[in-house]
């Protein structure tokens, strides 16, 4: 069969495409994650169903209280985006943070979750807002809670002639993301954490989600560690047992970029950091995930 | 919590080895347009040796900068040079361009003091391309007009060859004893980091790197090796390592994905770069080499500042973020038991 390269004129053209071509379509916008794999060799023959050029999956806008963000918009976008930055800066500073600028200005949000890597920097702050996808296929479209996306290492839920047009969440300004890679830049996380708090007029966190990635074979909601702060203030007895709790959460295992040791020791670090940065308790403690 | 330390580290460099025959060849062309051609052995890996030497031989010969044209990195064309390394080009390249631009201007100024009708060239003087008698500089010519005398006239072209080798000295076979480089090149460099206590995280804040590479013949080249250098460093410091694969065996990170260099947030924002420049009086003008030994010291000096900002003592590089937390959390347990 070889590679084919479609690209789209529209998104209805897009999803009759997926329809006609079923389980041999590949989905491709930045290009950032599948580039790599055909260099690589790892990419089994497919037809490529380009749909870069639909300008109507690039925005970012509010509707009824949602944040909507277009599948196609890029993580450069993101960053550079004030709505994001007063509304849901988890995901803001997920954006900043992600790979390199050149990465940024291709990569988009509709791509980084199709994906599925375990990895994504985009996944945690969508999974602590309590996100959802939505979903469009030939005859009509579904809304899928991204806790029920990702379902392993690079697979979603996603059915063949289906097609991510947006990503929407109700948006948080009490959230934060920090991310751990090996370093700086173009790094891939080996942790990375959100969380969003719902902080009452005492300081008590009414609510709280925790979602962190690159510690098991999806990105994960914290349950465990949010049980323990649910209903408390952020003080240093409660973070200590979601610090032990979070550890239940995750299932990191050993690679080559890191141990399970190192992951599971950062992990209820980072979970204390972001949690105390959500909270804006100590903002700006530098190092990892600026 | 982010723990604040300073760690310096002082190295000194051998440069010209003198164990073995070390030569660099050139060979130098007076055209007469009054340009001329610099053939040399050495080849410029980026770094800049092509304007060094070029420099080098407009200097010696009077000519100016653009009027030297650069042939290299051409075996069929070019003269034998051991090679591009161990920071050998500006000391012994730069030694065998000097001499044979020396034998070019005699040659050069032989041909002007014969057509000056002189006995002998030794009063001649030349500077920005023109020929002059030191106490009557009104009697003048340019070096195009001595060069065309020479070759059309005296039927000599201005050719000349030459080449540089340290003095050979075997080390003495029993002791070991001997002086098995020429020169030696000196630095200082000091680090300052962050220690991230809760990732192993080493982020370099500031460096100063002050070398000492004999006469700096070009301040912007020395400055753009310190810097490569010192970057290079901060990856052996922190970053790179070939990861071995102890069951199936070969490289689990044979790509620049995995193995991982410093980028340019990796980097400090901070950098000092000074020279102490101390004439070396065997090197060309004054100099010696200065690329190698760059990374040599950033390296021990933040391993250093690691350990006067944790007490953690790293003794296999990288200092990567796992090796340093797991160091971390050791010392922990051994102060708390």
């Amino acid at each position: 069969m070889g590679y084919q390269f479609i690209t789209a004129d529209s998104v209805p053209h897009a999803l009759e495409l997926l329809e006609r071509y079923g389980r041999d379509a590949r989905v491709i916008c930045g290009g950032t994650d599948l580039m790599v794999r055909l260099h690589l060799k790892r990419l089994p023959e497919c037809v490529f169903i380009n749909i870069r050029n639909l300008e109507e999956l690039r925005y970012i806008r509010e509707e009824d209280g949602m944040v909507c963000i277009g599948a196609g918009t890029t993580l450069s976008t993101l960053e550079n985006s004030l709505l994001l930055l007063g509304k849901a800066p988890a995901l803001f500073q997920a954006a900043q943070v992600f790979a390199d600028p050149n990465v940024r200005h291709s990569a988009t949000v509709g791509g980084n979750i199709g994906n599925a890597s375990p990895s994504a920097d985009s996944a945690p702050p969508l999974l602590a807002f309590d996100g959802q996808v939505v979903v469009a296929r030939k005859d009509g479209r579904r809304l899928l809670p991204i806790r029920e996306f990702f379902t392993g290492v690079g697979r979603t839920a996603l059915e063949p002639g289906e097609l991510v047009t947006e990503v929407r969440f109700k948006p948080n300004p009490d959230s934060a993301f920090v991310k751990v890679g090996l370093r700086n830049a173009m790094a891939i996380s080996v942790v990375n954490i959100a969380a969003s708090v719902d902080l009452a007029q005492d300081g008590t966190m009414k609510d709280v989600r925790i979602a962190v990635g690159a510690v098991a074979p999806t990105p994960v909601r914290a349950v465990c560690a949010e049980n323990c702060l649910r209903g408390r203030r952020p003080e240093e007895a409660v973070i200590r047992q979601a610090m032990d709790a979070i550890q239940t959460d995750i299932k990191p295992i050993t690679d080559v970029r890191a141990s399970e040791r190192y992951r599971r020791i950062v992990a209820e670090n980072m979970m204390r950091r972001v949690v105390l940065k959500a909270c804006r308790i100590c903002e700006n403690e530098g190092g990892a995930g600026r | 919590m982010i723990k604040k330390g300073t760690g310096m580290a002082c190295m000194f460099y051998p440069n010209g080895s003198t164990g073995k025959a070390n030569p660099a060849g050139a060979f130098i062309k007076i055209n007469h347009d009054g340009t001329a051609v610099l053939n040399i052995g050495a080849t410029d890996i980026g770094q800049g040796s092509n304007t060094c030497m070029a420099q080098i031989a407009a200097q010696e010969m009077g000519l100016k900068l653009s009027q030297v044209r650069v042939v290299t990195g051409d075996t069929e064309l070019t003269p034998y040079d051991a090679g591009t390394g161990a920071c050998r080009v500006t000391y012994i390249a730069g030694n065998a361009v000097q001499k044979t631009a020396r034998k070019a201007k005699r040659l050069l100024l032989d041909a002007a003091a014969r057509k000056m009708g002189l006995i002998h060239s030794g009063q001649l003087v030349i500077e920005e391309g023109e020929i002059f008698l030191r106490y009557w500089p009104a009697k003048r010519m340019t070096i195009a007009e001595a060069a065309t005398y020479s070759e059309r006239i005296l039927g000599q072209p201005i050719i000349a060859v030459d080449s540089y080798s340290p003095a050979t000295m075997p080390l003495e076979e029993e002791s070991g004893q001997g002086m098995p480089f020429e020169v030696s090149i000196y630095a200082t460099q000091i680090a300052e980091v962050e220690v991230d206590t809760d990732t192993g995280e080493v982020k370099v804040t500031k460096l100063v790197a002050v070398h000492d590479c004999g006469k700096m013949l070009n301040p912007m080249l020395v400055e753009g090796q310190i810097e490569g250098g010192v970057v290079t460093g901060i990856g052996y410091g922190l970053y790179e390592q070939i990861i071995e694969d102890p069951v199936e065996g070969g490289i689990r990170n044979p790509s620049l994905a995995t193995y991982q260099i410093p980028t340019s947030l990796d980097v400090p924002e901070d950098m000092v770069i000074d020279c102490v420049e101390i004439p070396e009086e065997k090197g060309p003008y004054g100099a010696k080499g200065v690329s190698e030994p760059t990374c040599n010291p950033t390296a021990p000096a933040i391993i250093n500042a690691i350990y006067n900002a944790t007490g953690v003592r790293i003794r296999d590089l990288p200092a990567t973020r796992e090796k340093v937390l797991f160091a971390l959390r050791e010392l922990e347990r051994k102060e708390e038991g």
